[in-house]
């Protein structure tokens, strides 16, 4: 096993910061790990306005930066209230939203089209297939999702997909894959449902049944490269990498923070899922200052000198680092999954570990294999 | 398919043990990790770069189809994909173009 050397320490200049305009979401999605999303807990403006000082600083700095617009779901905070939300932030600054699109409309895509902001919804395949998505009667949001679908299409405003997947198995990665290229996104993420938040459902899955969708899912990319694949692609990138002997040059150099900023202002650090809760036992509540109070880069700074349950997390990366054949490809377990799994964030693998990672590098080689010696 | 989590009413505090009183956690070992298995395939733990190679075959196909609508991405849309630069964890969030 390589000596891994990526994802020592953290970046100064995150690469961009996700914000919650509300907690309210107008879904209730069975896996939904968000507390308070019944709750229309609006983000003042002035936590815009003092995350963007240290955010315009940043952004001068760098090529590129982005504001990621999350919730709760984030257009249930309204057109103009988003507008003044993000008007603290400086121009060049890139917008992104992820959204349910139940409430997209034509003048939503007005919108979107006026702040040149990147759109990112959620849907999980066909109608059969999303019905885990729906609202608080119960009733299916897929026909709202695909309403929202269809504006922006009349609009001519590219999106790309999250798609939670509950029952991996192999007959689903063909079938969700030829179901997205129909819908036209340009890039798609699979997300395995994870135990996390206040959704405590059993993430357990089948080991054969995880790989043999991921490698399934490898198949039909193969033959029909129609959309931007994250997952195949990031494996097919590492990957290529093992091939040439440089596995260990994949991972960046440091860790990027992921500054989240909730709605009230507090900040958490590298696992977005953490925000929201307020009294963990034994961890409080995860942030590591907030914003109205203390500049931004000085939140992120704290992360050089880490205490309390980031120091246990940052103890749990280099227990993988030492432990895991699977650290090039990952950078360790993810802070809210080792939380929200066993309680603590000084463990290695995760059940996520294994669904998102582990077997989907071994579902990728297994279709390498057995197209090799097809060949 | 269980059930969704009983209520989405608020949920004021974060319990370990979750908040819908009936999940079973997951348990560490006695050395308080749970530490990394041998992979699914059963071969040993350091083992990963040796499979690597002996997919070799397979793999050079798709990793040049890879690299291939990359560039061609990279090429029309005039900035690196997030493949290309990839500067976070590998969250849902890294959706955008990188």
């Amino acid at each position: 096993m390589p000596r891994w050397t990526g994802m020592k320490g953290v970046v100064d200049i995150p690469s961009y910061v996700l914000m919650q305009p509300t907690t309210l979401c107008n879904l209730d999605c069975a896996y939904c790990y968000l507390p308070h999303r019944t709750t229309e807990r609006r983000m003042p403006v002035a936590v815009a306005e003092a995350t963007a000082r240290t955010v315009n600083a940043w952004a001068a700095q760098v090529d590129r930066f982005s504001v990621v617009w999350h919730g709760g779901e984030p257009l249930a905070a309204g057109r103009e209230y988003l507008s003044a939300l993000m008007a603290p932030f400086a121009k060049g600054i890139e917008h992104h939203v992820q959204t349910n699109a139940t409430l997209i409309d034509d003048q939503w895509c007005e919108f979107f089209l006026a702040h040149e902001m990147e759109i990112g919804i959620s849907v999980d395949g066909p109608a059969e297939l999303t019905a885990q998505r729906r609202d608080r009667r119960g009733a299916p949001a897929y026909e709202r999702i695909m309403r929202g679908v269809d504006a922006l299409r009349r609009h001519g405003i590219r999106f790309a997909v999250i798609c939670v997947v509950s029952d991996p198995r192999p007959e689903l990665g063909r079938r969700l894959y030829e179901y997205f290229c129909e819908l036209g996104c340009y890039w798609l993420g699979i997300n395995i449902e994870e135990r996390e938040g206040v959704n405590g459902r059993d993430n357990s899955r089948d080991p054969e049944a995880v790989r043999g969708f991921w490698a399934e899912l490898t198949a039909a990319w193969r033959e029909n490269p129609c959309m931007e694949l994250r997952e195949i692609e990031w494996s097919l990138y590492y990957l290529a990498a093992a091939l040439r002997g440089e596995e260990d040059t994949v991972l960046p150099r440091r860790r990027d923070p992921v500054p989240t900023i909730a709605h009230d202002g507090r900040v958490v650090l590298f696992s977005p899922e953490l925000a929201g809760f307020d009294s963990a036992p034994r961890y409080g509540d995860f942030a590591l200052g907030n914003v109205l109070t203390t500049p931004l880069d000085e939140i992120v700074a704290r992360a050089e000198s880490p205490t309390g349950w980031l120091a246990e997390y940052f103890a749990g990366v280099e227990k993988c680092r030492a432990t895991c054949p699977y650290f090039g490809f990952c950078g360790g377990a993810h802070a809210s999954n080792r939380y929200f799994e066993f309680g603590r964030f000084d463990v290695t693998q995760t059940q996520h570990c294994l669904n998102t990672k582990i077997h989907l590098l071994e579902g990728v080689l297994d279709h390498a294999r057995a197209s090799g010696v097809r060949r | 398919m269980p059930e969704p989590v009983g209520s989405v009413a608020e949920q004021p505090a974060l319990s370990p043990s979750h908040p819908d009183g009936t999940a079973t956690q997951r348990q560490p070992d006695a050395a308080g990790t749970r530490g990394c298995p041998a992979p699914p395939s059963g071969a040993p733990a350091d083992a990963l770069a040796e499979r690597v190679r002996a997919a070799a075959d397979g793999l050079a196909p798709l990793v040049a189809q890879a690299e291939a609508v990359r560039a061609e991405r990279a090429r029309s849309q005039a900035w690196p994909r997030w493949t290309d630069v990839f500067t976070t964890q590998f969250t849902e969030f890294s959706n955008r173009p990188r």
